[in-house]
């Protein structure tokens, strides 16, 4: 039996493999399926608001008109990139405080499970009202809600530096710069990947709750504004496009670089 | 014959609380250069305290340790029970990465490159550490000690971790290694029978961290443990061990 007569080869055969793969993915099921339960339930519910696919559509045409989509994306960006960097700095000092110090542990402990467990709103609330409508109020109340969640991370990765590790670096005179680059970072690195994970989703949810109230561009301005103007499918159009951005950056810059730092690791379960 | 290490009335205690524990009373020796001798002693013998106070983990209490390291020789090179590798790091960046800050860079990388192929792994510079097996780690970290040109190799129960065809394949390496490169080696081990075969000086401690035999191996080699003079030999350090045992049970009750 020869199955490889008119079997396409080498480069041909990885461009064939790799169509295949995106069209044969299980997860346009779930898409389509999404949309045909969407689709039915629009018909079932009565209702004028609710959006259909067709509907959304329309408003997704809409905001991406003029460039609309991408200049609000871009401000948001902004408001993001400063504040979680902000916070991803200070938290990360943080950390390394609490993970290597008792006594920084039990100052922040505390704090840190406050932080924790505050809704953004609260952040996003007090940073306008206390810093005005600009580019601060965004940035702080970001740094504040997503620096908790790099924190704890931090110290994790910090109690996790392995100790016999530790005492073959000091049997070789190993310390200062030498034994932060190759001991150290290499152990924090999964711990900061994960809370730049977390972190991020926390500042994003943030950067939107201070635009709904306290700016006149971003994405939560435009959603406050198909809010003003009652369109459901706006709201639904301009959430899914920011919906669509996150799944971009998630498997266009942070899974590569998670993969970038397990290199060394054997059997990297796959992610995608 | 120059003396490599010498030990003064080492004295460790520990303190817990105020329950005071003494696990070196008080212990003086010499070793002499490219000697390779072995210690043995029951768990709880002060072995590693001693081996850690030498390689400076632990702070002695009084006395003191020096060793005499020549010019261009670093003072220790450690192999650890297990083998202790950067995961992150390749063979060669684990080696790279003991390179004492005044050795030249090149001189290094050629030292490296020997002792790679010393311990039979030329090959194997670019894997990575979980690519290779116990053993082959093992190696890795031998060469590692080597590469700093210790004047002294420390190694705590290097094979124990090793099952025990391979740590018998690494045993007659070590001798091979110890034979071109002529270091000074401490080895320490539980076990009477690989220290016999090892060592050409034999210490053994008891439970108080005395020494109570210390004796040249004058067996010839390579040593083979069906031979009636290492059976002799072995059979009375094995016989010694044993009063040590049933003295500290005498002493508890």
């Amino acid at each position: 039996m020869n199955l490889a007569v008119g079997k396409p080869e080498g480069v041909g055969l990885v461009v064939v493999q790799t169509l295949r793969r995106i069209v044969f993915n299980r997860r346009w099921v779930t898409l389509v399926v999404v949309i045909i339960v969407w689709q039915l339930l629009t018909l079932l519910i009565d209702i004028d608001l609710f959006p259909t696919p067709m509907g959304v559509l329309d408003s997704l045409e809409d905001a991406l008109r003029d460039g609309l989509f991408f200049s609000n994306l871009g401000d948001s960006m902004v408001r993001i990139s400063l504040g979680f960097g902000l916070g991803l700095v200070a938290g990360t000092v943080i950390g390394l405080l609490m993970g290597s110090r008792e006594f920084w542990n039990r100052f922040f402990q505390d704090l840190i499970v406050l932080g924790l467990s505050l809704p953004g709103l609260v952040y996003a609330l007090l940073a306008i009202m206390v810093l005005g409508i600009g580019l601060a109020a965004p940035v702080t109340a970001i740094a504040l809600a997503s620096l908790p969640f790099v924190a704890v991370n931090v110290r994790e990765g910090v109690k996790s530096v392995d100790k016999q590790l530790l005492d073959m670096c000091s049997v070789y005179r190993i310390d200062g710069p030498r034994l932060i680059r190759r001991v150290i970072v290499p152990t924090l690195m999964p711990f900061i990947m994960a809370a730049v994970r977390i972190g991020f989703t926390v500042a994003w949810k943030v950067a939107v709750l201070t635009e709904v109230f306290g700016a006149s561009t971003g994405i939560g301005y435009q959603m406050r504004y198909q809010f003003g103007i009652f369109s459901v499918r706006g709201i639904v159009a301009w959430a899914l496009l920011f919906g669509i951005v996150m799944l971009v950056i998630e498997y266009g810059a942070l899974i590569p670089l998670e993969r970038y730092f397990d290199r060394w690791r054997p059997h990297v379960k796959k992610v995608i | 014959m120059q003396t490599a290490v010498s030990i003064q009335n080492l004295v460790k205690i520990f303190t817990d609380g105020d329950h005071e524990h003494c696990v070196l009373p008080g212990l003086s020796l010499d070793i002499e250069e490219t000697a390779f001798v072995t210690f043995v002693g029951p768990s709880g013998s002060g072995k590693t305290t001693l081996l850690n106070i030498i390689a400076g983990l632990e702070a002695e209490t009084t006395g003191s340790v020096k060793i005499h390291a020549r010019p261009g020789e670093t003072q220790l090179g450690y192999v650890f029970q297990n083998a202790r590798l950067l995961p992150w790091l390749t063979v060669e960046d684990n080696l790279r990465f003991v390179r004492p800050e005044n050795r030249d860079r090149d001189e290094f990388e050629k030292g490296l490159q020997h002792y790679l192929e010393l311990v039979g792994l030329s090959g194997a510079g670019q894997k990575y550490p979980h690519q290779l097996s116990g053993g082959m780690q093992q190696r890795v970290g031998i060469a590692r000690a080597l590469c700093v040109e210790p004047a002294v190799l420390l190694m705590d129960e290097p094979f124990s971790h090793l099952d025990e065809i391979t740590a018998e394949q690494m045993r007659v390496e070590l001798l091979r290694i110890w034979k071109e490169t002529k270091r000074t080696i401490i080895f320490i081990t539980h076990d009477i029978r690989e220290a016999v075969t090892l060592g050409d000086r034999l210490i053994m401690l008891n439970f108080l961290g005395e020494i109570v035999e210390d004796v040249p191996v004058e067996l010839p080699r390579p040593r083979d443990f069906s031979d009636r003079q290492f059976i002799e030999f072995y059979a009375q350090l094995v016989n010694r061990f044993h009063t040590l045992q049933a003295g500290d049970a005498d002493a508890t009750e």
